[in-house]
């Protein structure tokens, strides 16, 4: 601490020329991100102790909004599918990446094939998935609900069942983000430097004993990239909800974004859809510098 | 001196689309010709008609143009309140009656009365639910865009094979209809076959009109309170929701879209819909009838379907004018005739004669509609009492987690709330 500021203070002029360059360079990127991100967020939290409409409304009602989040069965009940998705989605589809990863960094035949197969659901755009998903599973006209049928089972009303409605969304959310997050792990698998591997392998160590001792350990930086993101992705899920199943039935896949844009655009209530804002950005903040926290005590450097 | 070049250079970058955004004219008045922006939601098999008759328009006159954008429904709703707001907004919009007094209440729409008195529109041969569905505090605020009433389509194929020879004429009936065209594949519902879909979102107000016909109801027609806990409303459902669990006349929770494929894959006896479907079942290859929704204990009720255009109130005295222009050729009698001949819609006028809609049977069924009624008309938070409670409850209802009488009195409340 005490050094950093006795350098700032003895900057030479050379130092500060280049400091300034490096600022211009970066000055359109924080314009953009200060006009569009920051300002916004700043212009939300001030709505979100008002009661503004979309037109009209506006007036300072203090913390009314936040009360009234704690007595909502509704946000309740959001915030409670959000976090089940968030605790299927994530792990499942970090462990199944990691997975895919192992096995598509091996010299095996069609290895391209299969990465781009994997990655291909990432970059569709989920709107339209979602709606060839909602198809596919369909219990009326649906080719999985058919096939299913053959062998004596039956995925109920699909997408319209209670039960099986969040299976379904969370189905796609895993289908989508795998490829991603494989392809994050291959590149980590590929800066594990080859010697560590051989070394181990000449000391006798088996394909499960090198995984546990050295791929693990040196993906930790990847995996907490990985784990960070993806849980930021499911408590953004909204999408597949929107487009499968409009948050139904009676709310049962309703997420928190979904129900923010539900009582923003819908119901028009700003005061409050801001304040769910706020609470989803402190709900996504803590739980990254959580993840954090826990990562970095694991990471490495070699 | 180069490094300050470099500074603005960028901060230039960064605000250059500020700036642009800020240098658009919004006067509506550019070459002498005064522009007029015109949004709705008409984007299925209506589409080319309504761009057709905007056409018309505006190469029969030389001073006003119409700038048209067809947008689904949903989107107009989320983005026209922002619109407005920024001063976007459009100078004409047609939307759906049920939205009209969530807006006007706003106030971002000027009345219209000025196309009534010496604008070229006749009140007396217009659809009068849709200038009443549009009336706020004694002054018209609407001129109909379209409007017809739900239909009952019924497969022929599928009556004839279950010995049905005619549509229904109570509503007793097409219950009882309902189980004879229904056939049910239990464990693979990929082949069932369903006698009365019964979609609960993203269609007619199918379940309004059903309490309708037996004296229930959503709303009181006074709007002052909700009938959901009456016991008629309670009885209706129960009755139905027994059909669908029992004798599996309807999937539970379907949407509109679900049911117009269903029906279009000729798996569906009955089904309410607007005209705007004739073509897709017709192009399917169904055989169909259209009847009008039959009476059931208490009176004969149909879903009212009332798109009207509400203009801007921050539009200038020569859109203003423009506007009443475009408003009296959309619905003369040239325009509403070529309307309903290409769209299947009854026309808006009652003067077009019913030999001018020969062309199109569809149109001419349409005509003969009974009982047009509006569902959730005049209530300001009419989406979010369907959205929020109307449609979960009967979802709850349909999919066995509560008894019609435990369920609709609590949406009962939470309806009155709402009011």
């Amino acid at each position: 601490m005490m050094s950093a500021r006795t350098r700032r203070r003895r900057r030479s002029p050379i130092e500060r020329r280049r400091a300034l360059t490096a600022l211009s360079f970066l000055a359109p990127a924080l314009t953009v991100i200060a006009v569009f991100v920051l300002w916004p967020m700043a212009n939300a939290l001030r709505t979100s102790f008002t009661d503004a409409r979309i037109i009209g409304g506006g007036d300072w009602i203090g913390t009314a909004n936040y009360s009234r989040l704690l007595s909502d069965d509704r946000f309740t009940n959001a915030l409670g599918n959000t976090a089940v998705y968030a605790l299927v989605t994530t792990p499942v589809s970090v462990a199944l990446a990691l997975g895919a990863a192992l096995l598509l960094n091996r010299a095996i035949p069609g290895r391209g094939f299969f990465r781009a197969v994997l990655f291909f659901p990432f970059v569709a755009s989920l709107g339209i998935i979602s709606i060839a998903w909602a198809f596919v599973l369909d219990p009326q006209v649906g080719i999985v609900n058919h096939w299913l049928a053959q062998l004596g089972l039956s995925i109920g009303d699909g997408v319209r069942d209670p039960d099986w409605a969040m299976p379904a969304v969370i189905l796609v959310g895993i289908w989508r983000n795998t490829g991603f997050f494989m392809v994050m792990y291959l590149a980590g698998l590929q800066t594990i430097p080859r010697e560590f591997q051989e070394a181990a392998a000449i000391d006798g160590a088996g394909a499960i004993r090198r995984f546990r001792n050295i791929t693990w350990p040196l993906l930790a930086n990847t995996t907490m990239f990985v784990a960070i993101i993806a849980s930021i992705f499911s408590f953004q899920a909204f999408d597949q909800m929107y487009v499968m199943t409009a948050g139904g039935p009676f709310f049962s896949t309703e997420t928190l974004v979904m129900l923010i844009f539900d009582t923003g655009f819908q119901d028009f209530d700003m005061g409050y859809a801001s304040a769910m804002s706020w609470a989803l950005v402190l709900i996504i903040m803590a739980l990254s510098l959580g993840q954090m926290a826990y990562f970095r005590r694991r990471t490495v450097q070699y | 001196m180069k490094r300050r070049s470099l500074l603005l250079a960028a901060a230039a970058t960064a605000l250059a689309p500020a700036v642009a955004a800020c240098g658009k004219d919004d006067s509506g008045q550019s070459g002498g010709k005064t522009t007029i922006t015109f949004w709705n939601g008409f984007t299925d098999a209506d589409r080319p008609v309504v761009e057709e008759i905007v056409r018309r328009f505006n190469s029969s006159q030389s001073e006003v143009v119409v700038d048209m954008t067809i947008q689904p429904w949903d989107t107009i709703n989320q983005s026209l309140l922002s619109a407005y707001a920024a001063k976007k907004g459009p100078t004409i919009v047609g939307l759906p009656a049920e939205q009209f007094t969530g807006y006007v209440t706003a106030g971002v729409w000027a009345d219209v009365e000025q196309a009534y008195s010496g604008g070229g529109l006749d009140p007396a041969t217009l659809p009068k639910a849709s200038i009443d569905a549009t009336t706020y505090k004694g002054k018209r605020y609407g001129v109909p865009m379209s409007a017809a009433a739900g239909m009952l389509y019924y497969n022929k194929a599928l009556f004839t094979k279950a010995g049905l020879t005619a549509a229904p004429t109570s509503m007793a009936q097409v219950g009882e209809y309902a189980v004879k065209l229904s056939n049910h594949s239990a464990g693979d519902e990929t082949k069932s076959q369903y006698g009365f879909l019964l979609p609960d979102h993203g269609a007619l107000p199918h379940w309004a009109v059903l309490w309708w016909a037996d004296g229930g109801g959503v709303v009181a027609e006074d709007n002052s309170r909700s009938l959901l806990g009456d016991p008629a409303s309670i009885a209706t459902a129960q009755y139905w929701t027994d059909l669908i669990a029992n004798k599996h006349i309807s999937p539970a929770g379907v949407s509109g879209v679900d049911a117009d494929n269903l029906f279009a894959a000729g798996r569906a006896g009955m089904v309410i819909n607007g005209p705007w479907s004739s073509g897709a079942f017709t192009k399917a290859g169904i055989d169909f009838g259209i009847a009008p929704v039959p009476p059931g204990s208490a009176t004969q009720a149909a879903a009212a379907i009332s798109v009207n255009m509400q203009l801007a109130a921050n539009a200038s005295d020569a859109q203003k004018e423009a506007a009443t222009k475009f408003f009296a050729f959309w619905n003369n009698t040239e325009s509403q005739t070529y309307w309903a001949v290409k769209t299947g819609y009854p026309p808006n006028r009652t003067d077009v004669p019913a030999s001018a809609l020969a062309e199109n049977p569809t149109s001419a069924g349409f005509s003969a509609a009974k009982g047009a009624r509006l569902y959730l008309a005049g209530l300001a938070k009419a989406s979010q009492i369907d959205t929020d409670v109307v449609v979960p409850t009967v979802q709850k209802m349909t999919q066995g987690k509560g008894t019609a009488a435990q369920l609709l009195p609590d949406a009962a409340k939470q309806i009155d709330a709402l009011l």
